[in-house]
């Protein structure tokens, strides 16, 4: 083997492994049919795209975060997709012209970001999420807030904080800034009181509005004592409508999740993006958002067709590992995973839709332990059963609907007591 | 679920210098300093402040304490800004310290050039985007050369022209016989803070943020 070969994949990217790879898929499959019981159609779309195309739709998107090619057979630069949501308005403003407003799509897949210079360093996101395409106002918000909401209680999250902010705010008060408005900005998104002051001070900004970005970095928290300080704090920047609506969305958000609510108005790092309320949702364990999303009223008409838009994604990763920081169980049973002695036992395990395999010998199986639960074998029309990792065997006199629940409950049992 | 109010608050804290100059501080803030100042090879230390809130200290180099804020394996962090400056990392930074004041600065022999010769200039640093940003905002091509320590022998050495460095006091330029030629910013320490953890444990640690604000204050 040629050792200079480099075996491990590139830099954030990764190959998940049987479990992990199944709880990715499973977390996908619970969370996307969620999405379709509130009548979210699935669309896939392509792994890479004309660069100009997804440029357009991420004005703000820094350049070194892309992956780029030039595609060898037109010599245009190519670019894998950083964000779906992009592709999702391209198909809207597009292929789905000629249907009615409101459309409500979800997808599935992965996408690509460099995330230069950080510690954390994953490229490889996979995401699961919906846009509601051309309704706007508070309903809408308050639809997708809930079905976020929803799919985190589907998968058995029942701990986690939907963290709420405002794009009109933070612009409302950078608008009195006529240059050196990204640095402030930039402060401001890192609460960084002595950043704040040293570039309002090179933009010699006033200082009532100096004042203002100020109360930005600090106004975060519960929303009822923020939404009270921020009527006090940003009087001169005239958002007390916004304030009204934020105030209006979260009473009403409150009626529909036990999550608990927080408000942060000093997150401007999407506010190139968004137009109005945006979102993340927080829970112990990955240090960053499990799902983020919001209101991009100007990224559909950017493709040529004047509709509104909102909506989230999860980064799967994070919700997995969110999952597995708790205490709780991380999913619904996964499918107890049998080997049988031979293809007939098999076959009558699979028609009971009990995953089943066959190997050549017992010994194979148990040393295939971490693949398999339990062992299965057939004898004069009898099933054994063998849990892999305990010792007593009991047997099954057919496959019934109660034998199935047996079997689960028993390999489910086995498994908590070596994970705990 | 456990209580979040008893859980502890988890700061990851710079050993060595930076620590001496943060005791006060965080004495200040009603924090029980012992097991931070006890000779001991532990690298968690628990802590209680006087209202009996928990805090572990987890004991680093100060170049980690920012990944350990980032992935979250700490809510907070305190780090020199020399740091935060050096890699982009995606933290809040909810407080200065006012603490282990210095400044990066670009050095070198006395009255030599920093904009341009006939080739690149040569930079010995520790501080390669620190330094490559300087020199790109005015346009001077450099070769940096990535040093870990003793940077001063460099241009005595002829390994480079000129050196990035923290400047402190300027005692160590001054008998190598070099000197500052121009200030790239001025750097102390600050708090930092993990974006999710700051906002899923408020209750816990913005009174800590607030209690070492008043610290600083007063000290």
């Amino acid at each position: 083997m040629d050792k200079r070969l480099p075996l491990s994949p590139p830099g954030g990217t990764q190959d998940l492994l049987p479990r992990e790879a199944e709880h990715i898929a499973e977390l996908g499959r619970v969370v996307s049919s969620r999405f379709a019981s509130h009548g979210y159609l699935r669309v896939t779309t392509p792994p890479f795209e004309h660069a100009e195309v997804l440029e357009r739709g991420l004005p703000g998107i820094d350049p070194q975060d892309l992956l780029r090619f030039v595609e060898p057979d037109t010599g245009e630069v190519a670019l894998l997709r950083p964000d779906i949501t992009t592709q999702i308005a391209r198909i809207a403003a597009t292929r789905l012209s000629d249907r009615p407003a409101p459309l409500r799509l979800s997808y599935l897949g992965s996408v690509v970001r460099r995330r230069h210079g950080r510690a954390r360093r994953q490229r490889q996101i996979y995401q699961a999420g919906i846009e509601l395409c051309g309704a706007s106002g508070q309903p809408a918000d308050l639809e997708v807030l809930e079905l976020a909401s929803a799919a985190c209680r589907a998968v058995g999250l029942d701990d986690f904080q939907m963290d709420l902010a405002h794009a009109s705010i933070g612009n409302a008060v950078l608008a009195r800034v006529a240059h050196g408005r990204e640095d402030i900005a930039d402060a401001i998104a890192r609460k960084d009181a002595r950043d704040i002051d040293l570039s309002c001070e090179r933009a010699g900004v006033k200082s009532a509005t100096r004042d203002m970005a100020h109360a930005l970095a600090t106004l975060y928290g519960p929303p009822a004592t923020v939404l009270a300080s921020a009527r006090r704090l940003l009087k001169r920047a005239k958002v007390t409508r916004v304030l009204r609506e934020l105030e209006e969305l979260i009473e009403a958000l409150e009626t529909r999740t036990t999550a608990r609510l927080s408000l942060d108005l000093g997150e401007l790092r999407g506010r190139d993006y968004y137009t109005g309320v945006s979102f993340t949702v927080l829970a112990e364990g990955p240090g960053e958002a499990i799902a983020s999303g919001g209101r991009y009223d100007d990224l559909i008409p950017r493709f040529g067709r004047d509709l509104a838009g909102v909506g989230f994604a999860f980064d799967l990763s994070h919700l997995a590992w969110a999952l597995s920081a708790g205490d709780r169980r991380a999913l619904p049973e996964r499918d107890i995973r049998v080997v049988a002695g031979d293809e007939e036992t098999a076959r009558a395990l699979r028609a009971q839709h009990i995953a089943a395999a066959v190997v050549a010998d017992e010994g194979e199986a148990y040393a295939r332990a971490w693949d398999f639960d339990a062992v299965v074998r057939a004898r004069r029309g009898e099933f054994q059963v063998k849990v892999i990792g305990e010792d007593d065997r009991f047997s099954l006199a057919r496959l019934d609907q109660e034998t199935v629940g047996n079997l689960s409950r028993r390999v489910a049992r086995v498994r908590k007591g070596a994970s705990s | 679920m456990p209580d979040s109010s008893a859980r502890a608050t988890t700061i990851a804290i710079p050993k060595g210098r930076v620590l001496k100059q943060l005791l006060p501080i965080l004495q200040n803030a009603e924090i029980d300093t012992e097991p931070l100042t006890r000779e001991s090879r532990k690298l968690i230390r628990a802590t209680r402040t006087r209202t009996g809130a928990p805090l572990r200290f987890l004991m680093l180099k100060p170049d980690d304490v920012p990944t350990y804020v980032e992935y979250g394996a700490a809510e907070l962090g305190i780090v020199g800004r020399d740091v935060l400056l050096e890699r982009s990392y995606d933290l809040f930074v909810p407080l200065e310290l006012g603490i282990g004041r210095c400044r990066v600065a670009v050095c070198g022999r006395p009255g030599e050039k920093t904009t341009a010769l006939g080739r690149p200039l040569r930079i010995a640093t520790k501080f390669p985007e620190i330094a490559k940003r300087h020199f790109d905002q005015r346009g001077v091509p450099v070769e940096l050369i990535y040093v870990g320590g003793s940077v001063e022998l460099a241009p005595l050495t002829g390994l480079a022209d000129l050196i990035v460095d923290i400047v402190e006091t300027g005692e160590t330029l001054r008998q190598n016989g070099l000197e500052v030629l121009e200030d790239i910013c001025e750097v102390s320490a600050v708090v930092v803070g993990n974006r999710v953890g700051i906002k899923l444990a408020q209750e816990r640690v913005q009174p800590l943020i607030n209690a070492l604000a008043s610290a600083v204050a007063a000290t």
